[in-house]
C-alpha cells in the first residue's frame, strides 16, 4: 500500500519535472512558428512581470543567504542553486535586452551562452554534491562530475558548429540516471529527505530554461520568445517557496516526535514501578512468607521487613531518579535474599566491588540482575555463581555483571536475549551509555558498563533538571 | 527517659510496644488528640517523641513544630508509610528530627533511635570462646555470609591492629589464587560493610586495602581475657576457623601460666 502510493508519488513528481522541461520549448516553437511574440513583450504587463518575478526571486535568494547563516544544518547549497538560478537568468537575452544590454548581447553571444552554460553544469555539480548524495559511493559522484565536465568541453567545442544541444542532452541523461538511481535505492539520503523532490523539480525547469536558450542560440528557432524567463523564473520562485514550506512543516513535525520521544521516555521512567512490582513476584513472595511463619517466625520477620524494602526502593525509583551506587548495590541485595527465600538452593552472588563512589539512576542495575537469575540457570548448577564488579580506572568506571550460566547467542532472539535487550535501552535511556553484551552458548553472559564518572554525573545532573 | 508515641492504627502501636519491653524508659502513646498531647508534654517534657506523619485528626509535622515550641531540646523521629526524607521538612523542625522510622519497623534502627535518645552508645558483645558470635542489644548480629563473619571473626582476634587485604586472603583462602581470592575479599568486605551500615553499628574503618577495627563500644571475652579482665576461658576458641589454631596455643600457654 505505502509502497505504490510512493511510487504514484515519484511518477507525478516525474511527470511535472518532464513539464517544466519541455514547456518554455513547446511554447517557444509554437509562437515562433506563429510569429506573434515580439510584437507582445513590449506591452507594460511583461515588463512588470519580468521586473515583479526578478524581484520575488531576489527575495529568494536574499532569504536563502540568510538562511545559511541563521541554521547551520546544510542550507549553503539550497542559496548557491539560488544564486546561479538568478545568474542564469540574467544572462538570458531576455533580461540583457530589459535592462538595455543588447550590445553587450549582440557582441559576445557565444562568451554569454558558456557562462549560461557553464553556471547550469555548476548548479548541477551542487546538486550531486548535496548532502542528498550522502551513502552514494565515491566512484559513482567521480563519474557524474567526469560526465558534466566532458559535457561542458563538449558545449564550447560544439557551438560554432550549432551542435552544442549535445552536451545538453548529455546532462539530460545524467540527470534521468541520477534519478532513476537515487529513487531504488533506500540508503542513499535524498531517498527520504523531504527537499530533494522539489530540488529536482528547480533543476529540471532550470534545464527548460537552458533548452530555449539553447534552441535560439543553434538557430532551431529564429525569434528569443522574449518574457518567457520571468515565467520559469517565477515557477522557481514557487518552487522555493513550497520548500521553505515544507521545512516549516518537517521542523513542526520533528518537534512533535521529539514530544512523543519525551512522553515515552516520561512513560518509561515511571513504568519502572510496574517494571518492578511485578505481581507474579509479590505474590510468590507473600505466599512464601506465609510458608515461614508457619515454620519461623523470625524468619517470616525478617522476610516481611526485606520485602517491604523492596517496594519502599521500588516506590522510591519512581520519585528520585539518582541514588548512591552503594544504594542500588543495597536494593539488589535485598531482591536476591527474596528470591533465595523461596529457592531449595541460595543463588551465589558475588559481589566484587572495589569503588562505589558514583551515583546511578535508581533500579537501573537490578533488571540485569532480574534476568541473569532468570534465565542463565546458574541455581541448577552446583558452581553456578553471579558476579557484580565495580571497578575504577583513571576516572573512568568499569561495571560488570557476569553470570556462569547456560549463556545464549546474541545474534538470535531468544526470551533472555530479549529481556537483556530491554535492560539494556533502558539503560541507554536513563544514563546515555550503552551497555554491551558478551555472551555464547554455554559460556556464561558478561554485561559491560563502561563510563566516565564525570560525564555520566553531568548526564545525570541533565535528566534531573 | 520518657518518650510519647502518637499513632492513630493501634496495630501499628502493639509491635512497637513488644519492642520496647525491657528497655528502661517510660512511654505513653497518644491516639490523635492533640490537645492531650500537649498538655502532657508540658508538664511532663519527655526527651523524645515518635510522631506519624498522616493521622486523620493531625499532622505529624505541623505537631512536631509545636511540640519543638513547648519543649525546644525534644527529639523527634517521624514514623511513616511515606517515602519522606529530611528535606521535606521545614527547617526548624529537620533540626530536632533524628530521622524516619519506616513502617513496617526495623528493630535495629528502633533500638539505634532510642540509644539516639538516651545519648548512650549501644555496646557489641562479641563471643569468641567456642564458637564466633556477635551481639547488638542482646539481638544477634545476622551476617551476610559466613565469609565475612569469618573475616569479622579475623578483625577480633587482630585486636585493633590494621588487618591488611594480603594477610586477610593469606588466612581466610589459602588455597584459592590470588585474582579469585581478591574477588572473594572484596565480596566479604562489601557484605561486612552493608551489614554493620544497616545495624547503624559503625566500628570498622575500611581503608584500602585494609580494615581497622574501633574497639570502643565493643565488649569481647578474648580481649578481656588477654588483658586479665576475666578468667573465663575454655579451651575453646573460634573453633571454626583454621586461622585460629595459633592463638588457641597462646592462649593454652596463657591459661596454664595464669594458674600456675
Amino acid at each position: 500500500m505505502k509502497i505504490s502510493k510512493q511510487k504514484t508519488k515519484l511518477i507525478a513528481i516525474f511527470i511535472a519535472d518532464l513539464i517544466a522541461l519541455s514547456a518554455g520549448a513547446i511554447s517557444t516553437i509554437v509562437v515562433s512558428a506563429t510569429n506573434a511574440y515580439s510584437s507582445i513583450y513590449f506591452s507594460g504587463f511583461l515588463i512588470y512581470f519580468s521586473i515583479i518575478a526578478l524581484f520575488l526571486f531576489t527575495v529568494i535568494v536574499f532569504v536563502d543567504c540568510y538562511a545559511m547563516f541563521a541554521i547551520k544544518t546544510s542550507t549553503y547549497h539550497s542559496f548557491l542553486l539560488a544564486l546561479c538560478i538568478e545568474t542564469c537568468c540574467l544572462l538570458s537575452p531576455d533580461y540583457l535586452s530589459l535592462f538595455n544590454l543588447p550590445s553587450a548581447y549582440g557582441l559576445a553571444t557565444n562568451i554569454i551562452q558558456y557562462g549560461i552554460f557553464m553556471v547550469f553544469v555548476s548548479v548541477i555539480i551542487i546538486f550531486f554534491n548535496f548532502s542528498y548524495t550522502l551513502g552514494m559511493s565515491k566512484k559513482r559522484k567521480l563519474f557524474y562530475f567526469f560526465v558534466c565536465l566532458v559535457s561542458l568541453l563538449l558545449f564550447v567545442a560544439l557551438y560554432t558548429v550549432k551542435w552544442h544541444f549535445v552536451s545538453f542532452v548529455l546532462i539530460l541523461s545524467l540527470l534521468v540516471e541520477v534519478l532513476r538511481y537515487t529513487s531504488r535505492n533506500p540508503n542513499i539520503k535524498c531517498f527520504n529527505s523531504f527537499s530533494f523532490r522539489p530540488a529536482q523539480f528547480l533543476i529540471f525547469t532550470l534545464s527548460g530554461l537552458i533548452l530555449v536558450n539553447i534552441l535560439y542560440s543553434s538557430g532551431t528557432i529564429d525569434n528569443y520568445p522574449f518574457g518567457i524567463t520571468s515565467f520559469y523564473l517565477f515557477t522557481m520562485t514557487l518552487t522555493y517557496c513550497f520548500i521553505y514550506f515544507s521545512f516549516v512543516r518537517r521542523t513542526q513535525e520533528r518537534d512533535f516526535d521529539n514530544l512523543k520521544y519525551r512522553t515515552q521516555y516520561e512513560r518509561l521512567k515511571s513504568s519502572s514501578l510496574q517494571a518492578q512490582i511485578k505481581p507474579h513476584f509479590v505474590f510468590n513472595v507473600l505466599s512464601s512468607i506465609k510458608n515461614l511463619y508457619h515454620t519461623d517466625p523470625e524468619s517470616g520477620d525478617y522476610a516481611i521487613s526485606l520485602f517491604s524494602k523492596h517496594l519502599r526502593a521500588s516506590v522510591e525509583a519512581t520519585s528520585s531518579d539518582i541514588i548512591p551506587f552503594e544504594k542500588e548495590l543495597n536494593n539488589i541485595h535485598i531482591y536476591i535474599d527474596l528470591e533465595n527465600i523461596r529457592r531449595d538452593n541460595e543463588l551465589n552472588v558475588i559481589f566484587n566491588i572495589e569503588y562505589s563512589d558514583f551515583q546511578i539512576p535508581a533500579l537501573s542495575l537490578q533488571p540485569f540482575i532480574e534476568n541473569a537469575i532468570k534465565y542463565s540457570k546458574i541455581d541448577k548448577n552446583e558452581d553456578g555463581y553471579l558476579k557484580i564488579s565495580s571497578l575504577y580506572n583513571n576516572g573512568d568506571v568499569l561495571l560488570e555483571i557476569f553470570d556462569n550460566g547456560v549463556g545464549f547467542n546474541p545474534d538470535s532472539i531468544p526470551q533472555s536475549s530479549y529481556g537483556i535487550r530491554n535492560s539494556v535501552e533502558r539503560f541507554r535511556l536513563l544514563t546515555g551509555v550503552t551497555p554491551e553484551i558478551i555472551s555464547s552458548v554455554g559460556n556464561g553472559t558478561l554485561i559491560r558498563i563502561k563510563f566516565n564518572k564525570a560525564s555520566l554525573e553531568k548526564e545525570n545532573e541533565n535528566n534531573n533538571s | 527517659m520518657k518518650i510519647i508515641i502518637v499513632d492513630d492504627e493501634l496495630r501499628a502501636l502493639q509491635l512497637f510496644l513488644i519492642d520496647l519491653i525491657g528497655l528502661d524508659l517510660e512511654y505513653k502513646f497518644f491516639k490523635d488528640d492533640e490537645t492531650a498531647v500537649m498538655k502532657y508534654v508540658i508538664a511532663e517534657k519527655p526527651e523524645a517523641a515518635f510522631l506519624d506523619i498522616n493521622m486523620p485528626g493531625i499532622n505529624g509535622i505541623n505537631l512536631a513544630s509545636e511540640l519543638i515550641a513547648a519543649k525546644p531540646s525534644i527529639k523527634i523521629v517521624f514514623t511513616t508509610g511515606l517515602n519522606l526524607s529530611e528535606k521535606d521538612l521545614p527547617p526548624e523542625v529537620a533540626l530536632n528530627t533524628l530521622g524516619f522510622l519506616y513502617k513496617p519497623y526495623d528493630n535495629n534502627k528502633l533500638l539505634y533511635f532510642l540509644s539516639e535518645i538516651a545519648d548512650k552508645a549501644r555496646k557489641m558483645t562479641v563471643k569468641t570462646f567456642g564458637s564466633f558470635d556477635c551481639f547488638i542489644d542482646d539481638r544477634i548480629v545476622r551476617f551476610s555470609s559466613s565469609k565475612s563473619k569469618e573475616l569479622f571473626a579475623l578483625l577480633i582476634a587482630y585486636n585493633g591492629k590494621t588487618l591488611t587485604m594480603n594477610d586477610a586472603i593469606s588466612q581466610i583462602w589459602p588455597d584459592v589464587d590470588l585474582d579469585k581470592s581478591k574477588v572473594l575479599y572484596r565480596d566479604a568486605v562489601w557484605r561486612l560493610r552493608k551489614t554493620f551500615s544497616e545495624l547503624h553499628f559503625e566500628c570498622i574503618d575500611f581503608k584500602r586495602a585494609c580494615l581497622v577495627l574501633n574497639k570502643t563500644n565493643i565488649v569481647c571475652d578474648y580481649w578481656n581475657y588477654i588483658s586479665e579482665l576475666s578468667q573465663d576461658y575454655n579451651g575453646e576458641f573460634l573453633k571454626n576457623y583454621d586461622w585460629s589454631i595459633p592463638y588457641l596455643s597462646f592462649l593454652d600457654k596463657l591459661n596454664a601460666s595464669r594458674k600456675n
